[in-house]
């Protein structure tokens, strides 16, 4: 998979949603996309790129959008 | 006293209780709007699965008594010889006086056993009760002390707050330490985070918000439709994590370089069981292999505040060889330790159930005895 898959896959199967809505979506935009999807979305994303993200930028990633934002800070380009 | 390090001091043994009365979160569904979805969501995210929780009539002391006495007749040592004792909780069960005091009665202690309760730290409360333990021991103005931690979790909440409740369970755990001629260094390290203080808390109850009528019906329902009151437990999620995300791999690492070693050199770390994802989170920052650590105490007991780091101890030394041992606690406060432990030849009862003893009062019978006991007024 290329990065922009993997970034999309993480969304995608923690929230459960299509492509589509998964680009538009941000924190708290959708039920699912609560607290704790927060945590399991952080999880799938350390997990997919093999980094731990800093704790200012787990609470950061308010977004879809700025989640690309956030993944550039340590050299992943999707 | 960020580090310390005590050296001819041990834990002699360790035992723990936990209520009869549980919860399984597959019969929670109707807190989850009947969504299966998200109920299994939450279920593999957190770790949710079991939660024995205290009913009415069971009480901090209730728990503390019964970890205590399991502690005392399995060791075999005097009860005479208990010339220390703390009480670690965050569910004392009386403003005052403090739980120690009511466990030194009915355990019938000797009167110049200290007795002392630390509260308000509750997540991270056993760690400090354990380095103050420590300390008492090793400077000698304790021989054998015994330290108790309980919480009851469940009660700090409305059933209907999916953000705590469900997290949330009961459980007492008991710790004998002794001096010891044997060189045997124990090594803390702790910290806190006092601008946090207001991200975990009971706002009501205490001298700010004493608990009046004005507030002692007031219920409110949020966006999301959680049920709180000011006088439950009450968090912002995302703050803790990351807080625990943050503090808590420095923390670890603190320990480790003061004790001059490393993870490999640890059988088993023991963390506060806050959750499956912030633990494994923790983990992960670390890189610490998952057989070096569990969650499944939090899956079958919940999160049980002072008593969890222990629990959780207490659990894989039943299942476990572990020569070396490091705790990791965090949460209210924001307080964080963690400490490293030669747990050999320590003594650790398995985990069993409290069963509430015929007798015991209701909260209606509870009400009325006291109003019967003062209401002579101060004659004894």
């Amino acid at each position: 998979m290329t990065n922009e898959e993997k970034y999309i896959h993480a969304f995608t199967t923690t929230f459960e949603v299509g492509e589509e809505e998964a680009k538009t979506l941000q924190f708290q935009g959708i039920p699912a996309w609560d607290s704790v999807g927060h945590v399991s979305l952080i999880a799938a994303l350390e997990e997919a790129f093999d980094i731990v993200l800093d704790p200012d930028d787990i609470l950061d990633l308010s977004s879809f959008e700025k989640g690309r934002e956030i993944l550039a800070k340590y050299n992943i380009t999707v | 006293m960020a580090q310390s390090v005590f050296r001819n001091v041990k834990i002699s043994g360790l035992s723990a209780v936990v209520p009869e009365g549980s919860i399984r979160i597959d019969d929670e569904i109707a807190f989850f709007n009947n969504d299966v979805k998200l109920l299994e969501r939450n279920k593999k995210i957190l770790g949710l699965g079991t939660r024995h929780v205290v009913d009415e009539r069971t009480s901090a002391s209730d728990l503390c008594e019964a970890a205590a006495n399991d502690l005392i007749g399995t060791i075999g040592i005097d009860k005479k010889e208990i010339d220390a004792m703390i009480v670690s909780s965050g569910s004392h069960d009386y403003f005052w006086p403090a739980t120690s005091c009511v466990l030194h009665g009915r355990l019938g202690l000797n009167e110049e056993c200290s007795c002392l309760d630390m509260s308000g730290l509750v997540c991270s409360a056993y760690l400090y009760a354990l380095q103050t333990a420590f300390a008492m021991v090793s400077s000698g103005s304790a021989k054998k002390l015994l330290l108790l931690a309980c919480d009851l979790s469940s009660t700090h909440s409305d059933r209907r707050n999916r953000n705590s409740n469900m997290l949330f369970g009961d459980a007492a755990v008991a710790t004998l330490i002794e001096c010891t001629e044997e060189p045997r260094p124990s090594y803390f390290y702790t910290g806190t985070r006092g601008d946090g203080w207001n991200k975990l808390i009971v706002p009501a109850g205490g001298s700010s918000l004493p608990i009046r009528a004005d507030i002692a019906g007031l219920e409110v329902t949020d966006e999301r439709g959680n049920v709180w009151h000011l006088y439950d437990d009450l968090m912002k999620g995302l703050d803790v994590f990351k807080f625990a995300t943050e503090v808590t791999p420095v923390c670890i690492q603190r320990t480790l370089d003061f004790a001059q070693t490393s993870l490999e050199h640890i059988d088993y770390v023991a963390f506060h069981q806050a959750n499956k994802q912030i633990v494994d989170s923790i983990a992960r920052r670390v890189k610490l292999p998952k057989e070096n650590y569990s969650t499944e105490v939090f899956s079958l007991y919940g999160n049980c505040g002072s008593a969890t780091v222990c629990l959780d101890l207490i659990h894989a030394l039943n299942h476990r060889d572990i020569r070396t041992a490091c705790l990791v606690a965090f949460g209210v406060g924001l307080s964080y330790g963690s400490c490293i432990l030669n747990m050999q030849d320590v003594v650790a009862l398995p985990i069993r159930t409290y069963q509430t003893p015929e007798g015991k009062l209701t909260r209606q019978e509870k009400i009325q005895y006291w109003i019967d006991y003062f209401a002579g007024g101060n004659e004894s």
